[in-house]
């Protein structure tokens, strides 16, 4: 019987996230969300020049 | 935020950029300046009403605040912190990243309930750390 063994991995879908981590480049997805200052839109990796804070708050509450 | 706001001028010394991303309107974006004092600070503040920005942060989003917010409310609240209006997703999160000269994430804080909050003084060691390895870089030990 011949049946085929399909591997996943235990740890799950999350491990394989592309998202924001440590040591690692921005990703692309951050870098190219559109942000809107009192001067238009801009790309967010356009504003990170340099060693920068990026803070996102909850609201402007 | 008020710590964070504090903490503006030992991050400008330290050559760190610092970015606000809000999610309110744009219309509130001069408000929130005003209300902040942050006209004369290093500082930019931009909105995403989209939430795009947040969700590429990986920014928690929850269908409602817990038990735990009401009870970080009520130590705000007994603090002398009033809650002002909400302008932007109330339900949305917040977090905070470090970026280095080189575009690398060297820190980053994700918020797991409204109080959650990023903490300045571990903000100010990273760019300390961040500054010594500049100058260090490529001096012979």
């Amino acid at each position: 019987m011949n049946e085929t063994l399909e591997l996943t991995d235990a740890r799950g879908p999350r491990c394989y996230r592309t998202g924001v981590r440590l040591g690692e480049p921005v990703p692309a997805d951050l870098r190219n969300a559109e942000v809107h200052g009192a001067d238009g839109p801009h790309r967010l990796g356009d504003l990170l020049r340099g060693a920068t804070l990026v803070v996102f708050l909850r609201h402007f509450g | 935020m008020d710590g964070l706001v504090a903490r503006l001028p030992e991050l400008d010394a330290l050559g760190i950029r610092t970015i606000l991303v809000g999610n309110g309107p744009t219309t509130a974006l001069a408000g929130f300046v005003r209300h902040m004092a942050l006209a004369r600070r290093a500082v930019t503040v931009v909105t995403d009403p989209s939430l795009a920005a947040f969700r590429a942060a990986e920014l928690a989003r929850p269908p409602f605040h817990g038990l735990r917010a009401a009870v970080e409310a009520i130590r705000e609240l007994a603090a002398g912190y009033a809650p002002g209006p909400v302008l932007g997703d109330a339900l949305q999160l917040g977090g905070a990243f470090l970026v280095d000269t080189r575009g690398r994430v060297v820190y980053h804080h994700r918020s797991r309930s409204p109080g959650d909050l990023v903490d300045s003084s571990d903000i100010v060691h990273m760019g300390l750390a961040l500054l010594v390895e500049q100058r260090g870089a490529g001096r012979r030990v």
